[in-house]
């Protein structure tokens, strides 16, 4: 029973170490907020005293005296409440006995113009008066101590956690299997546990926030008495550098309305945003807004609910392998097997079954690569796409397109019958017929565009001797859509054939022997015995086809971009315009799950329809 | 050298159907050859399979020797085995198959080389190293097979039927070979097939297996000479024993007559009376004239194999075959008089077990 | 016995003129890759005169290296070379792998698993692209090799086709090898794999080709010229010269040939593919 006891504490140390996991990584999240504030509020702070020290004369550099007197000034800023230290070249100002920079850490600075980090103090470059040089930098230390207890909240859902957990733990190997009271339990405290570290990681990104906009604030206020009296759209111009000032913070100084200190959360134009204002004068109001960087936490949403869940989903493991462990061949040949999956399995994961969900979370938003902000919208996209007359006609155009796959089929099957049974045409023919298949599709696309010219295209020249006046194959909206269609015959006919021609082979020669015994013909029996026969192959043929049709990309967009007149503009043409030329991938993804349903349920409807009786094994 | 022990060995393969072995036990003496014999779907290719660690044991255990191998990979019990189709790797020459283990178990390389050549001589295949199975006759396969096992020198050899590729005319020939091989590598052997022929032949001791349970184990003369019950009766010999469903008629005490359909044999029962099976070998009825027998019964059937006749007999509506000498002069549709052999009588219970 | 003969006769002057069909069907199949050759090889003022010029007056074999350095295309043949081979050897290994496991392994949830592979399939290719390219967006792998060949690296079409193959491979073969002290991995790889050559082919050419004519991925994955593969390049190629037909098709004579090659070389894998997934 040693061994049933090691399962165990390993079940123990997996409970644990995943609680403790979780809420190591909603720390460290809210130390990035926390460092991402400090970083934020030391160029703003760089800013603002770039903005109200007065230049020496002659040159673009401040004068030292001043500096001085405005970075202790500062200090005794009613409500201020950093721990920061202002630097003239590498000399601190504020506590002139402090340590002062290495000259290479300046270097640094000036050479790479961004915040860095020194220890626990975030170091902004301070710029000269005309922003051309790095003469100074102000330093602004992480805050210390605000999260270094976890909430309430998260205590008690570590405890339930582990209490939870330690329950099942104890249990593993015995008689209960996955799906008890016991493991639900667990999982749902485990849930409870992810979703309060996540809270932890909102808290420290609003607090951040907020901590950015009330400090901000002091200093948008404290400089605007600098400034020569003025109205307050010419106060917001003047001293929206320092709201600009900040990495990331997207802050933004308007002319506002009174109010009280207080932070509010508004929604202008879509845009969440985190507001408060600032009095820079009698009657003279300006908002400070950031947006919130609450607001795009998602990932460390996913990232807590999954640590934590990797308890639950840990013991059910090892539950399974603790009951299984009295045959341990089936379970070394489980683990063998997990082995041999994981490339695989793992590939799959993030390239395919992510993006699949993924592709739903774009479709419920507006999505561009440029801009931060990811808007939800719900199922907008969706109306859009009902309401937009380009979808519905590309959608058209797609079921006519599709059109193209029975008639190729009807010439495959006919040449495959033919051919069936001449074993020597068969080699060749195939060969032949395969070319266009195995061909590059932008060549195959090149030399049909070359072949369709409108004046004296080979086409045209061959069709003038039956009469058949010039036709602009490509550059006609009523003749587009076909030229296209008869490429895709031209390419699929030799494949399809093939295919028939291997259906034909499998069918036993006896049945139609005892057929022609019967006295069938050869009309009957093609019609009474091969093509019942062929029909799981009919189908398949017709599916893939239809699949592989309403896809369609690589001719539209070499043969006529969609033209003319959006005459050959099809679904899959319509989502690459939609995603890679306009940038809109939540619509564009949007539409693609659109395309997915409809090829699903035309797939159902032909399996339902046709498929029936298909097996005759 | 090892013996092979089953202790209450089972398998089933999913939860709905029938188990394939239950509570098989069985002892495989170090240095026996040891038959499993029974009808396809007995559960011996499991119990083989088992023994080998290809499939594991639901319950139960195997020892080799003194070990516990039950769970333990099959490569780590020193068994080695034979397949029915010989499995022969197709793309490695016959040399390479054989080295194969060898190179597997990090046998150095000169060895390897002179066990190899050793095999190859001893089972007559110097000449054909260089080939690949696809390019040999059965009967070649079937030595490479051999000599797959043989060069491992493992504690035990397993047998998975495999004769019964091989054209009718060559078993004999291996069955004799395969029993030299036995008697000088002294190697526990266990040996599967649905052949009795071969069993009898072949096995020191018979285990009959039937629907994943032993039925007996024995001899192969104990099994014909005395079938544990009803099954073991039919399925040992050829053809197999004529059951009677018979009926014992009571006169003080003791049974003194048995009816069966048209029969009334004069036999003592030692204490049953009521319904019982009664056992006859084909060899054991003799055909006379009407009347003069133990009854009379109608001939159905007139099988003439040369040297004896089988003759398919209705005696008062319970089938009865009789194997007699050379060609019988009977045909169908005779009335012939039959008499059992009643010191050669077998009697089973209406379960089917033996009484007595 | 007259209508026997009769029959007969009937039936081979009409399997004939079947035949005779089918071959004059085939001659639409050549032409346009002869047309091809043939323009490719003409002037360019010679291509565009009326009526259409079937064949060159004079063979401008000039016109191929003119072509082919217009845009670097030995830099696309490189980038597409290497996309491929990466693509065939990484989907070979993956498919390989994960089809002994649902071929071979006995594990809780196997056929499960299999039919979540497998609905990968039904999902159109336009669905995974988009959060795709996200993807190696975010992750700036956008026009880098990286970012082209990660996403195609298992092919769950292969993991089916390699999956029925090992399946018709005798058990008996791997408890053998088992018995003889193999591992896992020693039997995939000792008997298993070599057992398999025709299938790894097939899906080796399949997977080449395939990549070689992907068009929509290396379109939004790539966006330098220095990382423009065959297909892209040619429609580019098409847009700069527009006029200049030979040009464009001595391009795409060039891109034809590999494909070309690769197809008579392993025309037996092709068929076997396709009717392999026709069939199943």
């Amino acid at each position: 029973m040693s061994t049933l006891r090691r399962w165990r504490a390993v079940a123990g140390a997996v409970v644990l170490l995943t609680a403790l996991a979780t809420l190591a990584a909603a720390r460290r999240a809210a130390g990035r907020y926390t460092r991402a504030t400090a970083e934020r509020l030391a160029a703003t702070t760089a800013a603002y005293v770039s903005l109200v020290s007065p230049a020496l004369r002659g040159s673009s550099d401040y004068s030292l005296p001043r500096l001085l007197i405005q970075a202790h000034a500062l200090r005794l800023l009613a409500g201020w409440d950093p721990d920061f230290e202002v630097y003239h070249g590498t000399a601190p100002l504020v506590e002139a006995t402090g340590r002062s920079l290495t000259p290479a850490q300046f270097e640094d600075l000036r050479r790479r113009e961004t915040v860095r980090w020194i220890g626990r103090r975030a170091l902004a470059p301070l710029r000269d008066r005309d922003d051309w040089d790095v003469v100074g930098a102000v330093a602004v230390a992480a805050e210390r101590g605000r999260v270094a207890l976890p909430d309430a909240l998260a205590v008690g859902a570590l405890v339930l956690a582990l209490l939870a957990g330690w329950l099942v733990a104890r249990s593993v190997g015995g008689g209960g299997r996955a799906g008890t009271p016991g493991g639900l339990g667990y999982a749902a405290a485990a849930l409870l546990l992810g979703l309060a570290a996540y809270g932890e990681v909102r808290h420290a990104a609003a607090a951040g926030t907020e901590r950015w906009l009330t400090q901000t604030r002091l200093l948008v206020q404290e400089a605007a008495q600098r400034l020569p009296a003025a109205d307050a759209s010419t106060l917001a111009v003047g001293l929206g550098r320092i709201a600009r000032s900040a990495p990331g913070a997207g802050g933004q100084l308007t002319v506002g309305d009174s109010a009280d200190a207080a932070v509010r959360f508004e929604r202008r134009g879509g845009q969440a945003r985190a507001v408060v204002v600032a009095r820079v004068g009698p009657g003279r109001w300006l908002a400070l807004a950031a947006s919130p960087a609450q607001a795009v936490t998602e990932s460390w949403l996913a990232l807590c609910i999954g640590l934590a869940m990797l308890g639950p989903l840990g013991l059910w493991a090892l539950g399974w392998a603790a009951r299984e462990r009295v045959r341990p061949q089936r379970l070394r040949e489980t683990l063998t097997a997990w082995g041999f999956l994981a490339p695989a399995t793992a590939h799959l994961a993030v390239f395919s079954f992510a993006p699949i969900l993924f592709a739903l979370v774009l479709s419920v938003h507006h999505w561009s690569l440029v801009g931060p902000e990811k808007l939800f919208v719900g199922l907008d996209n969706l109306v859009q796409v009902a309401r937009d007359p380009l979808i519905w006609l590309s959608l058209r155009n797609t079921a006519l397109y599709t059109l193209q796959v029975p008639v190729t089929m009807a010439l495959a099957l006919g040449v495959a019958l033919v051919l069936h049974r001449h074993t020597r045409l068969v080699w060749l023919a195939r060969t032949v017929f395969l070319l266009p298949y195995v061909s590059s599709v932008v060549a195959i696309a090149l030399v049909w565009q070359w072949m369709y010219r409108p004046d004296v295209g080979l086409l045209n020249h061959v069709l003038s001797f039956i009469g058949v006046g010039p036709v602009d194959w490509l550059g006609n909206p009523r003749t587009a859509l076909l030229a296209v269609m008869l490429v895709s015959v031209w390419v699929q006919v030799g494949y399809q054939m093939v295919v028939f021609l291997a259906g034909l082979q499998g069918i036993p020669r006896a049945y139609l022997d005892a057929a022609v015994v019967d006295g069938a013909n050869a009309w009957q029996r093609f019609w009474k015995v091969t093509f019942p026969l062929l029909k799981p192959v009919t189908l398949f043929v017709l599916v893939t086809g239809i699949i592989g049709s309403f896809q369609v990309f690589t001719y539209i967009y070499v043969l006529t971009d969609g033209g003319p007149l959006h005459a050959t503009d099809v679904i899959v043409y319509r989502i690459y315009q939609t995603a890679w030329e306009f940038l809109q991938f939540g619509y564009a993804s949007a539409l693609a799950l659109v395309l997915f349903a409809l090829l699903f349920g035309v797939t159902w409807a032909q399996f339902r329809l046709l498929g029936r009786r298909v097996d005759y094994a | 050298m090892a013996s092979v022990t089953l202790r209450r060995l089972s398998k089933s393969f999913d939860r709905t159907s029938q188990p394939a072995l239950q509570e098989l036990t069985l002892e495989v003496r170090d240095g026996e050859f040891l038959v499993l014999l029974g009808p396809s779907g007995c559960g011996k290719t499991t119990a083989l399979r088992c023994i080998a660690g290809l499939d594991e044991p639901t319950d139960g255990q195997i020892m080799i020797g003194e070990r516990d191998v039950t769970h333990l990979a099959p490569a780590a019990r020193d068994v080695a085995m034979v397949f029915q189709n010989y499995a022969l790797y197709p793309h490695l020459t016959v040399r390479e198959n054989i080295a194969f283990a060898l190179e597997m178990r990090r046998v150095p390389q000169a060895q390897i080389t002179r066990r190899v050549l050793e095999t190859a001589e001893r089972l007559g295949l110097r000449a054909l190293l260089d080939r690949r199975p696809a390019q040999l006759s059965g009967g070649q396969r079937q030595r490479v097979a051999l000599g797959r096992a043989i060069v491992r020198e493992p504690q035990v050899f397993l047998f998975d039927e495999p004769l019964s590729n091989l054209d009718a005319t060559l078993r004999p020939e291996m069955r004799g070979e395969l029993l030299k091989l036995h008697r000088q590598l002294r190697a526990t052997m266990i040996y599967v097939t649905h052949d009795q022929v071969e069993a009898m032949t072949m096995g020191q001791r018979i285990a009959v297996l039937h629907e994943g349970r032993l039925r007996q184990l024995g001899t192969p003369a104990e099994l014909y000479e005395r079938p544990a019950d009803v099954f073991v009766a039919r399925f040992v010999g050829h053809p197999g024993m004529n059951v009677l469903q018979g009926r014992g008629t009571r006169k003080r005490e003791r049974t003194r007559a048995v009816e069966c359909g048209s029969l009334a044999l004069p036999v003592a029962l030692p204490q049953y009376d009521g319904e019982v099976q009664l056992g006859v070998r084909p060899e054991h009825v003799a055909l006379c004239p009407p009347d003069q027998g133990a009854g009379n019964a109608d001939v159905l059937v007139v099988e003439p194999l040369g040297s004896e006749t089988l003759v398919h007999l209705d005696a008062g509506g319970q089938p009865l075959v009789a194997k007699v000498a050379g060609i019988a002069r009977v045909a169908v549709g005779d009335r012939v008089g039959v008499q059992p052999d009643l010191a050669r009588l077998h009697f089973f219970d209406g379960s089917g077990a033996r009484l007595a | 016995m007259r209508r026997a003969l009769g029959r007969g006769w009937g039936r081979g002057v009409r399997a004939k003129v079947a035949g005779g069909a089918v071959l004059l069907l085939a001659i639409p199949m050549v032409v346009p890759f002869l047309y091809m050759v043939s323009t490719s090889l003409m002037d360019e003022f010679e291509a565009l005169r009326s009526p259409p010029a079937l064949l060159p007056a004079h063979v401008q074999w000039g016109n191929y290296p003119a072509a082919l350095t217009a845009l670097p295309f030995g830099r696309f043949f490189l980038n597409t070379a290497i996309f491929a081979g990466c693509v065939v050897v990484g989907q070979v290994a993956t498919s390989a792998t994960a089809a002994y496991a649902f071929a071979r392994l006995r594990f809780p949830g196997r056929d499960r698993l299999f039919l979540a592979y497998l609905s990968v399939l039904m999902v159109p290719a336009i669905v995974l692209l988009i959060p795709r390219f996200l993807f190696i967006n975010a992750l700036g792998w956008v026009d880098s090799y990286a970012g082209l060949i990660s996403t195609e690296l298992v092919s769950v079409w292969g993991i089916f086709l390699l999956r029925q193959f090992f399946q018709t491979i005798p058990r008996d073969l791997e408890d053998a090898a088992r018995l003889d002290g193999a591992g896992e991995w020693a039997i995939f790889w000792r008997v298993v794999l070599p057992l398999s050559r025709p299938a790894l082919a097939t899906l080796a050419v399949f997977a080449f080709v395939d990549q070689w004519k992907n068009f929509l991925w290396p379109l939004i994955a790539t966006r330098s010229t220095e990382m423009g593969v065959v297909e892209v390049g040619l429609a580019a190629f098409h847009g700069l010269y527009y006029a200049n037909w030979p040009y464009q098709m001595a391009a795409a004579v060039t891109a034809v040939v590999p494909l070309l090659l690769v197809f008579f070389a392993a025309q037996r894998y092709f068929m076997r593919g396709i009717q392999l997934t026709g069939l199943k």
